[in-house]
């Protein structure tokens, strides 16, 4: 009995995030500066017309709120994976400097000229900031690391990456590079174009098909390592896999839209009670809410009615980290 | 030195200044772009000791060439003091600071204003000239900028046609600022104006292709090293929107200070107002 609830209240998730991401697509789409009649421009899409309202649809917005789907997923389906096989529940791209990391390595990518020459440059940069801060983070911390050993590695590896893309930014003969530290620091999809989501889709698809296939792993894991190991779990399988899985979703994410924090700390724990505290089923359903959470800070920043529109990181960081102080709290006595 | 003998030297030192400055300024140093610019123009080049780093860079200038073997400063008092010089030309906002500290020490600074319009550039080019000594050179160049701006002739054509100065950061020159200038000397309408921009106002990438002007007035360094600012110039909405024909590239040197070189933005900008009006008398 108690596996049939079970199932029907993880179907019954997937139907309402499936839902919510739908809708919020769609009204993602429906929002910008230009006054659009979003039934008027869908009809002359789908007519084939060109003009300068279709332009903005397929060329602006479409775009914009693909990139929150592909983004918020990969930052929502990498922390719940990080915190299955740490089996900790801090973990998070851009606590433990994944993230920080990646932006470097785009930076480096993208200032040097290397993705003018080759497109993909960008992506693959991100990618390898985010291996390198792996890396780091198994030096740092080891492989039995606890909770405060990882997040302070975590701190060090983001102190340093952060230092790094400044000054690579500021030794960029171009003027305006050195301004751009807070786009790469914050995150923001304005004015992203099709050819981004080009760029970022295959490396994220296959780190997407990497972390969910680790998913029977990281539930045999909560059992333990030895339990693990004797249910047949391959363990230095399941790591290669959620750590290049994680490198390529947030290394992706990451080059396209600069680091969006929070994302993967607060999804997973948000969602865990309606999956049975199962890590295997938090996967999708944390991709999933990812990326509706971060196609509800893209609209946030377009309707607030600052005079300079917000970068995605603020309305992030502004709900992740009272939650992250609050995790804290709650978990103060098993974290030291 | 004893004190007596520290304050002798240094009376000196500025009555020699003052004296300098009633005669024709022989040791020149111009700490800003724009002054740099008018220096060059203006005065013996002999006469010119440095001028800012900024006016020897092909990308920010236009007279990178003319400047060329002249030493360069970077604005700061330490370089300059040690020139010794009988005249700092400056601007509005050079470092307040170090124009400060080069008038104590009695160092006449003379600041050029801004220009907006070509009447400003007119006044400002003659008070130049004027502390300079080179009223003669100051007139030559007006009348030249006059004599070019009636051979450009009428507006009328083009009244019709609106254009808008896209630069980097969505940042579109509205009433105020050299660039309009630029748009209304042509004869074209500013879209500024009716979306009610004053000087710089920001300008999403939306509001520029609903609203599409006949000419769009960019700024691609193709050679430069890459920004996220530049490449959202490239973006495939903005090329998509507009065809080649319609997207001009002006450097942004040519309205980055007032000067008779305006003018030749504003020739690059008809001729490219006469393609497209070309083209669509062509359809007809």
């Amino acid at each position: 009995m108690q596996a049939h609830v079970q199932t029907d209240r993880s179907r019954a998730l997937l139907a309402v995030l499936i839902g919510s991401v739908s809708l919020l697509f769609l009204l993602s789409t429906a929002v910008g500066r230009a006054s659009i009649e979003f039934l008027d421009v869908i009809g002359a899409v789908i007519r084939g017309d060109l003009t300068p309202e279709t332009l903005v649809f397929t060329e602006l917005r479409v775009p914009r709120a693909l990139l929150s789907i592909l983004v918020g997923a990969s930052l929502g389906v990498s922390g719940a994976a990080m915190q299955g096989l740490l089996r900790n529940p801090l973990a998070e791209p851009g606590i433990i400097g994944v993230s920080g990391c990646a932006a470097f390595g785009a930076v480096i990518a993208f200032y040097t000229g290397a993705s003018v020459v080759i497109p993909m440059a960008l992506p693959l940069g991100g990618v390898a900031g985010a291996l390198l801060a792996v890396g780091l983070l198994y030096v740092l911390a080891g492989r039995r690391a606890n909770t405060l050993t990882i997040i302070l590695a975590g701190v060090a590896i983001n102190a340093m990456a952060a230092a790094l893309t400044a000054l690579a930014l500021n030794l960029s003969p171009n003027p305006f590079a050195s301004l751009e530290i807070v786009f790469w620091q914050m995150g923001s999809l304005a004015d992203r174009s099709m050819d981004h989501v080009w760029l970022c889709l295959p490396l994220m698809g296959v780190g997407w098909a990497m972390l969910l296939s680790s998913a029977r792993a990281l539930e045999a894991l909560t059992l333990g390592e030895a339990a693990a190991q004797s249910l047949g779990i391959n363990l230095a399988k399941t790591r290669v896999m959620v750590i290049f899985g994680t490198a390529l979703a947030v290394g992706g994410a990451v080059a396209v839209s600069g680091v969006i924090g929070f994302i993967g700390l607060v999804v997973p724990h948000l969602l865990r009670p309606f999956v049975g505290y199962n890590p295997a089923k938090l996967l999708p359903v944390s991709a999933l809410g990812g990326a509706a959470l971060l196609l509800a800070a893209d609209i946030l920043v377009r309707i607030l009615p600052t005079g300079v529109e917000l970068k995605l990181g603020v309305i992030t960081a502004l709900v992740g980290a009272p939650f992250f102080l609050y995790l804290v709290h709650r978990l103060r006595r098993d974290l030291a | 030195m004893t004190h007596a003998k520290k304050q002798t030297c240094l009376v000196l030192l500025i009555s020699l200044f003052s004296v300098a400055a009633f005669a024709a300024p022989t040791r020149i140093v111009s700490m800003n772009l724009c002054a740099d610019e008018m220096v060059l123009a203006l005065a013996d080049r002999e006469h010119i000791q440095s001028v800012s780093w900024f006016v020897a860079n092909p990308d920010m200038s236009w007279s990178a060439e003319q400047a060329a073997g002249i030493p360069v400063n970077h604005g700061l008092a330490e370089e300059i003091i040690p020139l010794t010089p009988d005249l700092v030309v400056t601007g509005r906002f050079s470092n307040p600071a170090t124009k400060d500290v080069l008038r104590r020490l009695g160092i006449p600074v003379f600041e050029i204003s801004l220009a907006t319009d070509l009447g400003s550039i007119s006044r400002q080019i003659r008070s130049v000239a004027q502390v300079l000594q080179q009223e003669e050179r100051g007139e030559g160049l007006v009348s030249a900028m006059q004599e070019r701006f009636a051979q450009l002739g009428s507006g009328e054509p083009y009244a019709h046609l609106s254009a808008v100065v896209y630069e980097p950061n969505g940042y579109v020159a509205g009433v105020g600022s050299l660039a309009h200038e630029v748009i209304q000397v042509a004869g074209l309408r500013n879209l500024a104006v009716d979306l009610e921009l004053v000087n710089y106002g920001q300008f999403p990438l939306e509001l520029l292709i609903v609203n599409r002007p006949d000419v769009l007035i960019m700024n691609r360094l193709n050679d430069a090293a890459p920004s996220l600012t530049h490449a959202v110039l490239d973006h495939p909405a903005l090329t998509k929107a507009f065809g080649a024909k319609e997207i001009v590239s002006i450097p942004s040197q040519a309205w980055a200070c007032g000067s008779p070189k305006l003018l030749d933005a504003v020739a690059e900008l008809r001729r490219a107002a006469d393609l497209i009006l070309a083209s669509r008398t062509g359809l007809e």
